[in-house]
């Protein structure tokens, strides 16, 4: 008989919001993910190796059972194993047989993530099933984070990763499309209850049609064209980065009237800066850089309910500065024109300082910081 | 000069939204070489020293925002006169003064002309008046 044998896995999730052992709801759904991306390599493998047979072994799904056993810190990790016992045949050596499946399956999983970090991408045509896993896997991650494969050890000595940027590059490679999580505040444009979809204007992705059950459009967005709305959605990109639809609305709900006018004095103070011309400031200032607008139409995005209180000014260097007042603190955030940010502040009534720091983005370590000096305050309670 | 001299700092247009001037207009740019100029209050007007800026050398200005020396000071930034001689490229100003902001490195900047833009704008803006 054979003995049990136990193959564990552990991810990395590196970034501000998986401190402390943290995995926000919306990346859980990574781990059935990663599961896919190991059974869909394993029927790659075991259809290679039985040439000839259609369909899988009785049993190849409910042996491909994996179990989250832990989670610790670092950002946050964590650990995913799979266990022979759900294995149904008992065929002598069947145990074996699949923990060298999910192995290998497991070894082709870094194989390709590690092409992918040099540019390298499958020659031939991966399986529908591993690019759809691939899709999946990562799907939630925010620009500056990363998702590491703990105990990989990549061609150049490296631990293999998956950051948003290589897997975007990758799936655009191996397919048309891939899929991204995107978040953003944009214009309801049109409505239909009875099918049951809303359209919503953006600036950055052009305009979302996005399906709803016809009684959440009649109940809250009925009546409300042209209101202010926030988004968080799934979208479905192309080669060029164009928008091809949208897969998943995991989140979206009228902004409130307040945040609404905010959002329209930003909108108009932004077009302002772009029109200014070189030289704008008696002399000096760069012209504003695009990259530096969208970065502060990105943080009005995330952070809507701050921007009531948004001064924007432009920069000579050509970025766009953001100041606020919050949370006792007074605070800047300064968008460069090579899309590097900056953020600082002091206390409002004391002697606190937060020192510059610079990030590459708008990024989550920035908005993470961000938070941590404001405090609490209705990110999403001002919506309805 | 003496801690409780107040001195007068123009804003650009573009450097004041929402009826306040940002941070960035209390500290020097980078043709300054660490020198912020302002105008000493003992020899000119907040007035007087907004028509200067804006018909004298013909440059922007939103208003006339003031800290004293002694403000400036507490943020370790010293004051000192600098009265201009007047020339081909600019009319005299004999009230022209600066604050040395050389001690003191960008990030540093950043921070102090913060709270230098805080104390102006508990102050309100001088000319024209709010």
């Amino acid at each position: 008989m054979d003995s049990k044998v136990e193959k564990e896995f552990t991810l990395r999730y590196v970034g501000r919001r998986f401190e402390g052992a943290r995995l926000p709801l919306d990346v859980v759904s990574d781990l059935p993910a990663f599961r896919n991306l190991i059974v869909a390599f394993a029927k790659e493998i075991w259809r290679v190796e039985n040439k000839g047979r259609v369909r899988l072994p009785k049993g190849f799904e409910q042996a491909m059972a994996f179990d989250l056993v832990d989670l610790t810190e670092g950002s946050a990790k964590p650990k995913i194993a799979w266990h022979s016992g759900r294995i149904q045949d008992p065929l002598p050596g069947i145990s074996d047989y699949y923990d060298t499946i999910v192995e290998r399956a497991y070894g082709k999983v870094l194989d390709v993530m590690d092409r992918a970090s040099r540019g390298e991408y499958p020659g031939e045509r991966l399986s529908t099933g591993v690019v759809r896993a691939f899709d999946r896997f990562g799907s939630s991650l925010r620009d500056g984070e990363r998702v590491e494969f703990e105990g990989s050890r990549g061609r150049e000595g490296n631990v293999i990763a998956i950051t948003p940027e290589r897997r975007r590059d990758f799936l655009k490679h191996v397919q048309d499309t891939y899929s991204s999580r995107v978040e953003g505040v944009g214009a309801l444009t049109g409505l239909n209850v009875e099918v049951g979809w809303i359209d919503v204007q953006t600036d950055h992705v052009g305009t979302l049609h996005m399906p709803l059950p016809g009684d959440e459009v009649h109940d809250t967005f009925d009546g409300n064209t042209r209101q202010c709305v926030r988004y968080d959605v799934t979208l479905l990109f192309g080669r060029e980065d164009e928008v091809k639809g949208v897969l998943e609305v995991h989140d979206v709900a009228l902004v409130d009237e307040e945040v609404d006018k905010a959002i329209e004095r930003i909108s108009t103070r932004l077009a302002q800066l772009r029109a200014l011309q070189p030289g704008w400031m008696d002399g000096q200032g760069a012209q504003i850089h695009p990259v530096a607008v969208q970065n502060v139409q990105r943080l009005v995005g995330r952070r809507s309910a701050l921007s009531v209180a948004f001064r924007i000014f432009p920069m000579l260097s050509g970025g766009v500065q953001v100041e606020f007042e919050a949370g006792g603190w007074d605070v800047t955030v300064e968008f460069e024109h090579d899309g590097s940010a900056e953020l600082y502040a002091v206390q409002i009534a004391g002697d606190g300082e937060v020192e510059p720091t610079t990030y590459d983005g708008l990024e989550e370590a920035l908005l993470g910081d961000l938070d941590r000096i404001v405090g609490e305050y209705p990110r999403t309670g001002v919506f309805g | 000069m003496s801690d409780d001299e107040l001195l007068h700092r123009q804003i650009h247009p573009a450097w004041f939204e929402e009826g306040q001037p940002t941070s960035q207009g209390f500290r020097p740019t980078g043709k300054d070489d660490g020198m912020l100029s302002v105008d000493r209050s003992t020899l000119s007007t907040a007035e007087a020293s907004f028509v200067l800026h804006r018909d004298g050398k013909g440059l922007q200005t939103a208003g006339t925002w003031g800290l004293t020396v002694g403000e400036f000071l507490a943020e370790d930034v010293r004051c000192r006169k600098d009265p201009i001689e007047a020339s081909q490229d600019e009319p005299a100003n004999p009230a022209h003064a600066v604050a040395d902001f050389t001690p003191h490195g960008t990030g540093r900047c950043k921070i102090i002309s913060k709270r230098l833009r805080n104390v102006a704008v508990g102050r309100g803006r001088l000319f024209p008046t709010d």
